[in-house]
């Protein structure tokens, strides 16, 4: 019966390949493309030049974008791959070009295409010269076939924007505040226009009148006072527009009350106008007040005086829903519900980041134009008016930085290379605007309508936890459509507008809302929400449209129908279900497989559909085929699928206890593996690559779309779990020496260091070449040993800390300086590139190209071959990490009686506390997959269980527990107990010894407090900290405290005055001890003491405080 | 102490050993693992290498391939006569690789080295080793030597070694597994040799003891 798994595994697996795992940032960067950037140069249309009485304005046409280019520095324009963009340290972008007309009274003079500045290109976006290129011709180009795009290169470096997860905008979220005697109703709206945004609150208080805030105006705002400023006279007008129910209209009485001093528009608006302008005369205050309202309530309704009614019909539902909460018609709303929260993506992100940057530059050319004309008169050429770099430089600022408009930081982040898998996962990581220092607890709570859209599992530990999402792998994000197309269609549909509609609709109809905003009311609204869907499904409305039917929740409260049509919603697919059997059919499916049809082949066949949070509450849902009943109206294509990226590389992860699956989720990001295939051309600052990599033996369906096959990040292993002399306690794990010998996790580390000769003001400039002796800042004949001519170092040599890995030559920092210490006038200084202190390797490759400002860049990629030893982190899939604790060699490790011998051996107290399950059904798995030679699918959900695999192990002739006899290799008896041991895949973390060891007796110090300096890199001490120095003095051990903190620390001795206390000075004309206040019969004592403490003495003195140290003989 | 053949092929050995103690197997498999000497690559000088494979990889799977062992005429670098940490023709055997690929794609196997005594050459003609591109080359000198499993995994002349233990019998049924550098039953013999060879130099040690 039904459709079996692997077919709806193929069905979802061409949603995800036609969706795409990055199609989110391409789908939304085209948008911005295509109609974005229009529609922002749409909303200034005209630009007016004021030049005296000079009727010329600007208008603005149509922008173009071109493609990625590059301009050298002479000049010369060229198309460039982002190969070629990473290396050089160039940015991935295109020009723009907009059309200007300057028009002289009502004579439109003739068009000019003008270079307007360069736009970042998202690479595999419609522009991006990636996104027509076929696999073979991506690898031709530097590119990985594989790789997902979706990413920007500013200045080399690859960025993402992360989505951002707000609260949806244009929509009344009604909720209570239970502070006070009387709770508290409130509404709140993020009324969004393009560019601005207002935070409306409508408030409920204690006094039981309502009150409105809004931006502009500092204090709350009768209710009534808002309706009559927006042009309502009559309180029965009022209260007919907030409800029909006399019940509600009776809550209004207080706030009537409230506004009985201004009872008129006029006095209202005077009202406002108090409020803004107080004192000024009744005219400035009018249109103050004006001007307020209009451009800043409600703005998402319109700016003009002409959009205030429409703006009170909003205000008059507003305080209907409060009304009604209050009442206990009507349910609070759930800001955490996913029907509330939209996803910013890269596109509305940069459209902001235009905006303002395009506006800056109308002003400019504005100003320009109207300095130019005044001077010159008419002859004037716009494309001399106008700066380029005003939009190239802020918004690739932006890009490169993350500082977005209004002061927003952290919207870019650098791409995660460390495996393909913590890319993609950072390609879907979605971010909550919520602050991190704040519990929200709600917010980071896992919610039901997150089903099936964001992970359940990949969230980090910690103070991000909840706060920052991963998408599931069934999730799609809404484009959006035009809502006045979808109003329109309403009222061809019989929707009735307000002013249009009678008190009976009104009673009994229900109101129906376009994202947000009241289309008007209908007679039947489930109807209504039904024959939409229906539309939708027979493509007479886009598919981007979701309908939610919201009916009355208590007695007495009101049916609404919404319409969303707006950008950012996720939403999944679902098989659609009629009587109880869903509509697809195996040859839709088999049709699919055999590529005749396509997924959005399947919408328009109107067997499955993409449904938002909020539609999803219409729903009936069935899990699997065979719990369909007559009332279901949708059912799963692939409960495996609301998983995200790192979530579906778990096997069998129903068996393990949950927070162990997150864990690992946050653990495979860190596994080395192959990132990329083109890492031999990349220059990543620092990369890792494994040896061997392998496919995992067990392994899940969702690996397919994700490619895990072709880049893994980690090796299959024979696991034992015993403790073994114990080497392996807590979480240590003992690894077979012999498998190390044979290359098991040998992995090689790269850095890349980059010098370049920069030009200097007067002529001055850089040079590569192998320093003179004798020069400033040399460091010695050695430490250069392995320059070749040209000053940079000879590939494959072998390099240690400190050595020189590009001799550079720069001019004295300041020319003047050195004048009068050396004969010659002002010589060279050594700014040569060096090894890290702490590391080496071998050189591996030299990059010699040159940087956008035409200067020689040279890049040196280090590699460092790492081979796992003591100390080095290993991970299972099961959130089970450890690092090695003994490397044994393969005749000390006990052996089965078929020569098998462990690579790994975990303890067996790393298991029962931590109940990851899923690792011993992975280790059964495992082995059962090495003996009969095929991979195990261990998929959550759709495994064929532990118990089948134990079957299939006995029939192997293994025993069915996945134990086996070993014996001790050391002494050759049988061991006492089998042990249960297998193959499980394991994942090398990029935290290695190597770059963790540290050690110091002498070295540097810093320079402002004489303390040793912090950290491995500089050579840094060890903290010897308070509790440390605690121990100290509760030992008694005085002399050894004073040993750490004085004599091994910044032991200084300053000359103190004994008479006054202050410190004294040395001169050296009279060559001896000075105070300046005892002077002559000063009697100067050497006191050692902590540098710090100086600091500290002299800080104070600075404050105007006289710290004086008073001497005492030493006992 | 009684040895009975189970089986014999050209790889693989099986016999039941009885009438000894587990130490005595132990010591037996434990000494196939890491003392017995076999032939591996030790040195690698690689003049040309362009290949994306780096050096040190290179090198490190040359190292991994079996090489077919005389123990006749070699000595272990550490006992030679020739006292040279270059080694002597008693103590190494060179193989030489110099390839450049023709092909788009070119597989270098081990049957592109070519040994300088064809005693001591790989096991096998089809491990490969290097994939090329068009115009890679590489071209090395490998300098093979004797060694001990416990030094380096490569010098282990076994890929099995083990056995199971039937208390009741007292018996044990031995698998031995050769990478093809010896054969087997040669591998269990200097297992056994050197195993006599400890006995004695432990009897003589004791007897000195004994004189002083």
């Amino acid at each position: 019966m039904g459709i079996s798994v692997d077919h709806l595994w193929n069905l979802s697996k061409e949603f995800i390949r036609d969706s795409g795992l990055v199609r989110q940032h391409i789908d939304s960067y085209n948008d911005f493309v295509e109609r974005g950037l229009q529609a922002i140069v749409n909303e200034v249309a005209d630009l007016p030049i004021e030049i005296g009485d000079y009727p010329l304005k600007i208008k603005l046409g149509k922008i173009e974008i071109g493609a990625p280019r590059v301009i050298e520095v002479d000049g010369t324009e060229r198309s460039i791959y982002p190969a070629e963009a990473r290396i050089r340290n160039l940015t991935y972008s295109a020009p723009l070009h907009m059309e200007m007309i300057p028009v002289i009274g009502e004579r439109e003079g003739q068009p000019e295409m003008v270079y307007i500045g360069d736009l970042p290109v998202m690479l595999k976006s419609k522009i991006c010269l990636l996104s027509r290129l076929n696999p073979e011709e991506l690898v031709a180009v530097g590119e990985d076939q594989l790789d997902p795009g979706g990413y920007f290169i500013v200045n080399g470096s690859e960025r993402v924007i992360v989505a951002l997860e707000d609260l949806s905008a244009n929509r009344i979220l009604v909720d209570t505040e239970h502070t006070g005697v009387n709770p508290t109703y409130k509404a709140k709206i993020f009324s969004t226009t393009v560019g601005f945004r207002a935070r409306i609150e409508v408030t409920m208080k204690g006094d039981r009148a309502i009150y409105a805030t809004m931006p502009g105006i500092p204090s709350d705002i009768p209710l009534m006072i808002m309706m009559r400023a927006l042009g309502l006279e009559e309180d029965s007008k009022v209260a007919e527009l907030v409800s029909v129910d006399p019940k509600v209209q009776d809550e209004l009485e207080s706030s009537f009350e409230k506004a009985l001093e201004a009872n008129n528009p006029k006095d209202a608006l005077l009202y406002l106008g108090n409020r803004l302008a107080p004192g000024q005369v009744d005219e400035y205050r009018l249109r103050k007040a004006e001007s307020v309202l209009d451009r800043n309530f409600l703005p998402h309704l319109g700016r003009t005086p002409a959009d205030r009614r429409e703006k009170a019909l909003f205000l008059a539902e507003i305080a209907a829903r409060i009304i009604e909460v209050k009442r206990e018609i009507r349910t609070v709303d759930d800001k955490d519900h996913y029907a509330n929260k939209r996803l910013k993506l890269a596109g509305s992100l940069l459209a902001e980041l235009f905006r303002i940057s395009f506006r800056n530059l109308t002003r400019d050319l504005k100003y320009q134009l109207e300095r130019i004309t005044i001077r010159r008169h008419i002859e004037f050429s716009i494309a001399n008016a106008i700066r380029p770099g005003i939009i190239t430089e802020r918004v690739q600022h932006a890009i490169a930085t993350g500082n977005w408009v209004r002061g927003r930081i952290g919207v870019t982040q650098l791409l995660d290379r460390t495996n393909f898998i913590s890319t993609l996962s950072h390609l879907r990581r979605l971010q909550s605007p919520l602050s991190r220092s704040q519990p929200n607890l709600e917010a980071r709570d896992l919610h039901p309508t997150h089903y099936g859209r964001l992970c359940p599992n990949e969230t980090p530990e910690g103070s991000n936890c909840g706060l920052v999402k991963n998408l599931a792998l069934s999730s799609s994000i809404s484009v959006g459509i035009d809502p006045h197309e979808m109003v329109d269609r309403l009222r061809r549909m019989g929707v009735t507008t307000v002013e249009e509609a009678d008190r009976r609709l009104r009673g009994a109809g229900g109101k129906v809302f376009v994202d947000g905003i009241i289309a008007g009311y209908t007679k039947d609204p489930a109807a209504l929400a039904e024959e939409l869907r229906e539309y939708r499904r027979q493509g007479k409305i886009s598919t981007e449209v979701n309908v939610a039917f919201h009916p009355s929740e208590k007695e007495g409260g009101r049916d609404e129908l919404y319409v969303n049509c707006d950008a950012g919603r996720v939403r999944r697919p679902l098989l659609i279900v009629e009587d109880g059997l869903p509509r697809i059919s195996e040859d839709h499916i088999t049709q699919l497989e055999q590529g005749r049809v396509t997924w959005q082949d399947l919408l328009r066949m109107q067997v499955v559909e993409l449904l938002d949070a909020d539609e999803e509450e219409n729903t009936l849902v069935a899990m699997y085929e065979s719990d369909l009943r007559k009332d279901h109206t949708h059912l799963e294509i692939a409960p495996y699928a609301m998983n995200g990226i790192a979530g579906s590389l778990i096997p069998f992860p129903e068996h393990n206890q949950s927070p162990r699956n997150a864990y690992e989720s946050a653990m495979s990001k860190q596994a080395l593996g192959v990132f990329s295939t083109n890492f031999f051309t990349r220059v990543d600052s620092r990369s890792h690559l494994l040896h061997y990599p392998q496919a995992p033996i067990v392994d899940t369906r969702p690996m397919e779309v994700f490619n895990y096959h072709q880049r893994p990040s980690g090796q299959n292993v024979v696991v034992a779990i015993l403790s073994f002399q114990g080497y392996n306690m807590e979480d240590a794990i003992i690894v077979n020496k012999s498998s190390v010998d044979r290359g098991l996790f040998r992995s090689t580390f790269y850095r890349i260091y980059e010098a370049e000769s920069r030009q200097y003001l007067g002529g001055l400039r850089d040079k590569f070449e192998v320093p003179e002796a004798g020069i400033r800042g040399y460091r010695g004949d050695r430490y250069y040993r392995l320059l070749e001519e040209d000053g940079i170092i000879s590939p494959e040599s072998d390099v240690t800390g400190n050595t020189v890995l590009v001799g550079r030559t720069s001019p004295p920092r300041f020319l003047e300086e050195y004048r009068e210490f050396e004969v010659r006038g002002p010589t060279k200084r050594d700014s040569s590139v060096t090894m890290r202190p702490s590391e080496q390797g071998t050189i591996d490759q030299i990059f010699i190209t040159e940087s956008i400002e035409g200067s020689k860049l040279v890049k040196v990629k280090v590699r460092d071959l790492r081979v796992p030893e003591l100390g080095d982190k290993f991970a299972s899939r099961h959130g089970q990490k450890g690092v090695i604790g003994l490397l044994v060699p393969q005749e000390d490790m006990p052996f089965t009686v078929d020569g098998v011998v462990p690579d790994v051996v975990i303890n067996p107290h790393a298991i029962p506390s931590r109940m990851t399950i899923g690792q011993f059904v992975e280790t059964l798995g495992g082995k059962v997959a090495s003996q009969v030679g095929e991979l195990m699918d261990g998929t959550s959900f759709e495994n064929i269980g532990p118990h089948a695999i134990s079957e299939i192990l006995g029939k192997l002739g293994f025993q069915k527990s996945g134990r086996e006899t070993l014996y001790n290799g050391i002494t050759g008896e049988k061991l006492a107990a089998d042990l249960f041991i297998g193959v499980v895949y394991y994942q090398k973390l990029h935290h290695m010894v190597a770059d963790k060891m540290h050690a110091r007796a002498r070295g540097q110090v810093q320079m402002l407090t004489r303390q040793p300096t912090e950290g491995r890199a500089r050579g840094g001490g060890l903290r010897f900290g308070e509790m440390e120095r605690d121990c100290l003095i509760g030992h008694g051990a005085s002399a050894l405290l004073r040993d750490r903190l004085l004599e091994e620390s910044d032991k200084y001795t300053a000359y103190v005055c004994e008479i006054c206390g202050t410190l004294a000075y040395y001169d050296i004309k009279q060559n001896k001890y000075i105070c300046r206040i005892d002077g002559e019969k000063a009697t100067i004592s050497p006191v050692s003491i902590s540098y710090a403490f100086k600091l500290l003495v002299q800080e104070l003195m600075s404050l105007g405080i006289v710290p004086r140290l008073s001497l005492e003989e030493r006992a | 102490m009684d040895i009975k053949l189970l089986s014999k092929e050209q790889d693989t050995l099986r016999f039941v050993l009885s009438g000894v103690k587990p130490a005595f197997a132990n010591a037996l498999r434990r000494i196939m693992l890491s003392e017995v000497p076999v032939m591996a690559i030790d040195d690698v000088m690689i003049l040309e290498n362009n290949s994306v494979m780096y050096d040190e990889i290179l090198a490190h799977r040359l190292g991994l391939i079996p090489i077919t062992t005389d123990l006749e005429s070699y000595n272990l670098p550490e006992e030679c006569t020739c006292k040279s940490e270059l080694g002597c023709s008693k103590c190494r055997a060179s193989l030489s690789l110099e390839i450049e690929a023709s092909d788009p794609v070119e597989v270098v196997y081990t049957s592109h080295l070519k040994p300088e005594n064809p005693d001591v050459r790989p096991v096998s003609d089809k491990i490969p080793i290097v994939k090329l591109a068009q115009g890679q080359r590489v071209k090395l000198e490998a300098f093979a030597r004797l060694g001990k499993g416990r030094t380096h995994a490569k010098w282990q002349p076994v890929s099995a070694a083990t056995y199971s233990y039937d208390e009741k019998a007292g018996t044990f049924t031995f698998l031995v597994e050769s990478t093809g550098a010896l054969p087997p039953e040669r591998i269990v013999l200097e297992a056994a040799r050197i195993i006599g060879a400890k006995s004695v130099d432990f009897q003589e040690q004791i007897g000195g003891l004994e004189k002083s």
